[in-house]
């Protein structure tokens, strides 16, 4: 494989990545990888209604509450990420 | 093992609701989406609600949006929903359906977070529409028309921000922005026109009218605020006026917003989370908008969606409980509550609110209400009322608004009279005096040596002047002709003419008449002994007697088919003999009396009913179908028989039955919507009617009955006059109206609220409910906590009770409080607990370090789950005794259930068998909702994804468990799979799309198949039927196959893709898909019946078969 190849591929890859937010790849962090699954957790729950309302019974909001509250979680579901070690 | 899944009552809460004028014209109507149902809903000048059609789609719908074309009179509808599929739907008045217009792809399926599909915009005139994700993406689609006025769509026009931020800096200092997107129709280009910072808590736009409606613009609806934001505009904030007792840590949240707009003015209504309404007005001028007033305007519970209606009225949809249609009194022009952005009061705590007191409704008034279940919480199938078959007993709602249902398979009645009579009838009968008149003349009731006559007014009351002989028994009254009246009595036929003048025909010998058929213009008689004689209305009136005819033996039952339109005479009379036979036999002129066919039957025909169906070609009667002659028969062991009669030849064919009681089935006509209906009277009622083409029969939701007539009054247009014991009974039916009521929604029905705000247990039934914060120690409060909601409390409180009802007298027998924060998670029937049966009392309280979630009675002892510890205990003297304990299980336990010497336990991401050694468990990890023992080596879950599974020990595991003397001991201490040392195998896997809150095993009705019923948050009760024959299984999946290629679902989502939304679909047949199947055009029908080896007849015979099996 010739080193402009393996360019090509890496640049069709980030753009994939630039794309399609949540797609994973060689380098990702625990950190991130966390990140991804908590958002698309949060996604799905607001997109799926009877989830949406188990959860609002369970927690005695509205629904309404709960999906702002998920909606807002979303933004930082694990908190602030890890300080990055430069080695 | 194959199951055959069957939605009983389709979901009844709302996702979210638009209203427009979907079928053109001027008439007000709403859409609904009901998570997986779409549905369209008219209400009508007097404020009830009908249900018009409603449909699955086979998909999570997300969004609603309605838009309208410039200069077109109908709106149409935007569905985003989880398909990835923008689609634009219409409904079609014609055919009571809705046809997809567009449907668009843009990416690949699911409810994912870069998927559009969560939010809907419309552009101001109908020009565009965008759709988009939870983030990032945004699609806009620019509508048009072509030059012959349909609707266009374009490709789509990207509008997506990027912002990844793999850092979190960015994201700790994240601002929301307010960005204003512009459509450049010549440039086919979206352009980010202007974008601005707002509140960090900001969660709802509402569009504020532009052009010369208004100063245009949005108002962002923010945690405590609503700010009125446009281009180039200073920003107006009022702080949303608090409830006094609201705790200062909390935050309000509008939760729901309608526009109402007139050509002179327009305002918002906008509810927040505690279920107040507010109205929201703009003073604008020439310099934009100056102020921005909140007022308070009335209190309602808390809705998913409003919808103003152009015609007065409010429909509320809420997000638990019954949804209501409210009426406007005012719109909130008195003085009240008001915040305003000119008297905004900045302190150094913020912005001061302004603060109110909920008070009672004073803008609105509730007209009607839509029965919601949502959420159902627990759900129990049991006979406590010794009927023929078992109710299911739920829990509805939520907090202040829950409440125990008793659900009865059947249509809804409402009784409209009752009254006693002075002896006990045995028929009753309602005439008219002229063909032509609207409403009923005279009920006429039948006692054993006497009849009665009532005459239908203002009042109904007796007469005697009506000219009927009212000192013998009845056999028929009927009106004769067009304007005479006939009773036959056993001695002979007395006709009463118009003018008064009376004809009587006396029966030869000292032979009676036994049984009597007409229709109106022709009338045949039995005589004891089996003789027929044939009389016909003649031109003048006259009753003629045309032919007779000796039959081999007595005669059971008569019955003339109607005449059809245009005729002179029906040519069909069919009669039943104690032979176990049916003849038709032939009423023509030419071949008179002559036989035309026999049938047998397996016991003797005690009533017999032609039931005519005019040909209909779709419109608000559903699909289209020929016309066809149905002959109905009661037989002697409470079978109903029916067949096709040929309209021409008189064959019978295509003859089916179903068991419907434990007494001869006794049919009547009725009249339901206008269209000709059966009323069958067994040991309970039945109601047969068309619906959609195809045939249904369904139970009345009402006691057993004697004899019934159709009755007509100014008051009630289609009523029922029935006897039952000494009583005179007149109802109406109230199901047809509402489409779906009659063929999908037969588990609704009645129901008996109680308000059961805690834990209900009663004999083996048992049930409990949660409630979390409320402090009700506000009891003087005069507002009802339904309407109002209680107080918000902090998280961490809570208040329980356990409740014992009788659900007989609906009273409660016992009600034990919890104290002190307790809260009751779990409940068993424990006989060690119960005192008398009647009442609990509180023994002693044993401390356990966690949350005890699971309950249950084992061997005498009792099991319990506290956090994932699974432990026996027994009974002390001052507290419970720990005996043996389990701590392997991975996660917390949310359910035990045993039988014999095992034990099941969900927890909540595992599900595991256990013997106090787990010696099975299941290899894939699962949030759990409910589960239920089906068998000795079979366990029925469902997650709360919407799954429903079944696992089962492999057979070779279990023999070999119960062989070995040490339990699995030695297995156990081996492991596998850091988990038991066997695994269950899946046997059974299907995504219900909803999320399943109970399962329980239960045969609905005597006689047939058990089944697993479950019942979900959205409010919707399902069946699952185990098939038992092999042709089923493959007839059923090709079927599904069929209507999956020929009839994809409604919204784009991929029907396979969406049962196995989660894992693979596993021997599930969706019978919802098959049930669609009557609901295709007729060649599609054709089509499919050919592939199928079948005609579509015999299709509609098996899905109407399966369906009887269930209910």
């Amino acid at each position: 494989m010739q080193a402009s190849d393996r360019f090509n591929i890496n640049s069709q890859l980030e753009h994939l990545q630039a794309k399609y937010v949540g797609t994973g790849h060689a380098d990702l962090s625990r950190f991130e990888w966390a990140v991804n699954i908590q958002r698309d957790s949060y996604a799905s729950y607001i997109g799926h209604y009877p989830m949406l309302a188990y959860f609002s019974v369970a927690e005695n909001e509205s629904i309404g509450r709960e999906r702002y509250n998920f909606m807002q979680k979303m933004l930082l579901p694990c908190g602030l990420p890890p300080e990055r070690e430069d080695d | 093992m194959y199951l055959y899944n069957l939605t009983l009552q389709q979901a009844t809460g709302i996702v979210s609701a638009i209203n427009g004028n979907f079928s053109g014209g001027k008439i007000q109507e709403i859409v609904v989406a009901r998570g997986k149902i779409l549905s369209l809903l008219r209400p009508d000048e007097l404020g009830k609600l009908h249900t018009l059609h409603s449909v699955e789609i086979f998909g999570c719908i997300r969004s609603l949006a309605q838009f309208r074309l410039t200069g077109a009179q109908k709106d149409y509808i935007v569905v985003g929903s989880d398909s990835v599929r923008i689609v634009i739907l219409e409904y079609n008045k014609e055919k009571n359906v809705f046809d997809k217009v567009h449907q668009e792809t843009f990416g690949k399926s699911g409810c994912r977070r870069i998927l559009p599909g969560q939010y809907l915009a419309i552009g101001p005139k109908g020009r565009a529409v965008m759709i988009g994700a939870c983030e990032k993406q945004k699609l806009v689609y620019v509508l048009n028309r072509d030059t012959a006025a349909r609707l266009t769509i374009s490709s789509p026009l990207e509008a997506h921000k990027s912002h990844q931020d793999s850092t979190g800096v960015a994201a700790g200092e994240a601002q929301k922005h307010l960005t204003f997107y512009e459509l450049d129709l010549g440039l086919n280009h979206v352009s980010r026109k202007w974008s601005e910072q707002v509140d960090n808590g900001a969660n709802m736009l509402v569009t504020v009218p532009g052009g010369g409606d208004g100063p245009s613009g949005v108002l962002v609806c923010a945690e405590n605020f609503v700010i009125y934001k446009n281009q180039g505009h200073p920003d107006i904030r009022t702080v949303i006026p608090r409830r006094a007792d609201l705790p200062e840590e909390r935050g309000v949240l509008i939760m729901s917003a309608a526009t109402h707009k007139q050509k002179s003015m327009f305002f918002f209504l906008l509810q927040t989370e505690y279920g107040d309404i507010f109205k929201v007005t703009l003073e604008h001028g020439n310099d934009g908008v100056t102020e921005l007033k909140i007022k308070y305007f009335d209190t309602i519970p808390v809705t998913a969606s409003m919808c103003v209606l152009k015609t007065g009225f409010l429909f509320a949809a809420s997000e638990f409980g019954n949804h209501a249609l409210y009426q406007f009194q005012a719109i909130g022009d008195d003085p009240d509550v008001e915040s305003s952005s000119s008297t905004l009061m900045e302190t150094e705590e913020g912005f001061q609110p302004v603060f109110f007191q909920p008070r009672g409704l004073k803008n609105l008034v509730r007209i009607d209400q839509a029965e919601s279940l949502m959420p159902i919480m627990d759900m129990k199938i049991a006979n406590l009322f010794e009927e023929e078959t078992p109710q299911i007993y739920s829990l509805c709602g939520r907090g202040p608004r829950s409440s125990l249902r008793i659900l009865r398979p059947g249509l809804a009645i409402s009784e409209m009279a009752v009254s006693q009579l002075p002896g006990v009838p045995s028929a009753v009968w309602t005439v008219k005096k002229n063909v032509n008149d609207a409403f009923d003349a005279y009920i006429v009731v039948s006692f054993a040596n006497a009849t009665l006559v009532l005459s239908i007014g203002e009042t109904v009351e007796e007469v005697s002047d009506s000219g009927f002989l009212d000192t013998t028994p009845s056999l028929a009254i009927s009106l004769i002709g067009d304007d005479s009246l006939m009773q036959v009595q056993p001695n002979g036929i007395r006709h009463i003419r118009e003018d008064g003048r009376i004809n009587e025909w006396r029966t030869p010998g000292k032979r009676t008449i036994v049984k009597v058929g007409s229709n109106g213009l022709q009338v045949v008689i039995a005589l004891s002994g089996g003789e027929l004689i044939y009389f016909e209305v003649d031109m003048t009136g006259q009753l003629m007697e045309v032919e007779k005819h000796e039959m081999s033996g007595d005669v059971s039952c008569l019955d003339i088919a109607p005449v059809p339109e245009g005729r002179q005479r029906s040519r069909f009379l069919a009669v039943g003999s104690y032979d176990n036979t049916i003849r038709i036999l032939s009423l023509d002129p030419d071949d008179c009396m002559q036989a035309l066919s026999v049938q047998s039957v397996s016991s003797p025909p005690e009533s017999l009913l032609f039931l005519e169906v005019k040909a209909s070609i779709g419109g608000e009667d559903g699909a289209d179908h020929p016309a066809n002659l149905f002959l109905n028969a009661g037989l002697q062991n409470g079978v109903l028989f029916r067949t096709v009669v040929d309209m021409i030849t008189g064959q019978l064919s295509d003859s089916r039955s179903r068991f419907l009681g434990l007494r001869a089935p006794k049919l009547f006509s009725v009249k339901v919507r206008g269209r000709p209906a059966m009323l069958c009277l067994s040991s309970r009622p039945w109601l047969g009617y068309i619906h959609q083409g195809h045939f249904l029969l369904t139970p009345l939701s009402y006691e057993a009955l004697e004899f019934a007539a159709s009755f007509s009054s100014d008051q009630c247009a289609e009523g029922v006059v029935a006897v039952s014991g000494d009583t005179l009974r007149v109802f109406t039916i109230e199901q047809s109206d509402k489409g779906s009521y009659t063929a999908e929604e037969r588990e609704a029905a009645r129901k008996e609220c109680f308000e059961a705000a805690g834990m209900g247990e009663n004999g083996n039934c048992t049930m409990n409910q949660m409630e979390n914060g409320g402090d009700d120690e506000d009891k003087e409060d005069p507002l009802s906590d339904e309407q109002y909601g209680y107080p918000k409390a902090e998280s961490s409180k809570w208040v329980s009770c356990i409740r014992v009802l009788d659900p007989r007298t609906a009273t409660t027998t016992c009600l034990l409080e919890l104290q002190d924060n307790e809260a009751a998670f779990s409940v068993s029937v424990c006989v060690l607990f119960l005192e008398d049966g009647r009442s609990l009392e509180l023994l002693h309280k044993t401390q356990v370090e966690g949350v005890p979630l699971a309950l249950c009675q084992f061997q005498g002892r009792l099991l319990a789950a506290i956090g994932s510890v699974l432990r026996l205990y027994d009974l002390g003297k001052k507290r419970l005794l720990r005996k043996c304990e389990n701590k392997l299980f991975p996660n917390t336990i949310v359910s035990i259930q045993t039988y014999r010497d095992r034990i099941y336990v969900g927890a909540s991401k595992r599900r595991d068998e256990n013997q106090l050694y787990i010696f099975a468990d299941d290899v894939v990890p699962r949030w759990l909702t409910a589960s239920y023992h089906i068998d000795f080596d079979t366990m029925a879950g469902a997650d709360k994804f919407g799954n429903v599974y079944f696992v089962r020990l492999p057979q070779d595991v279990s023999d070999e468990i119960e062989e070995d003397p040490t339990g699995g001991k030695i297995k156990w201490e081996q492991g596998r799979l850091n988990g038991a040392p066997d695994k269950v195998e899946e046997i059974v896997q299907f995504h219900v799309g909803d999320l399943v809150t109970s399962l329980q095993k239960a045969s609905l009705i005597p006689g047939g198949g058990e089944c697993v019923l479950y019942g979900t948050v959205m409010g919707s009760l399902g069946a699952l039927l185990p098939f038992t024959s092999r042709d089923d299984v493959d007839f059923f999946s090709h079927l599904e196959m069929h209507m999956r290629q020929e009839h994809p679902p409604l919204c784009g989502r991929d029907h396979m893709a969406y049962r196995s939304a989660y894992f693979p679909v596993k021997d599930v047949i969706d019978g919802d898909l098959c049930e669609q199947f009557p609901a295709l055009p007729l060649d599609l029908q054709r089509k499919i019946a050919d592939e199928l080896d079948r005609t579509p007849g015999e299709i509609l015979k098996k899905l109407e078969e399966v369906r009887n099996k269930i209910i």
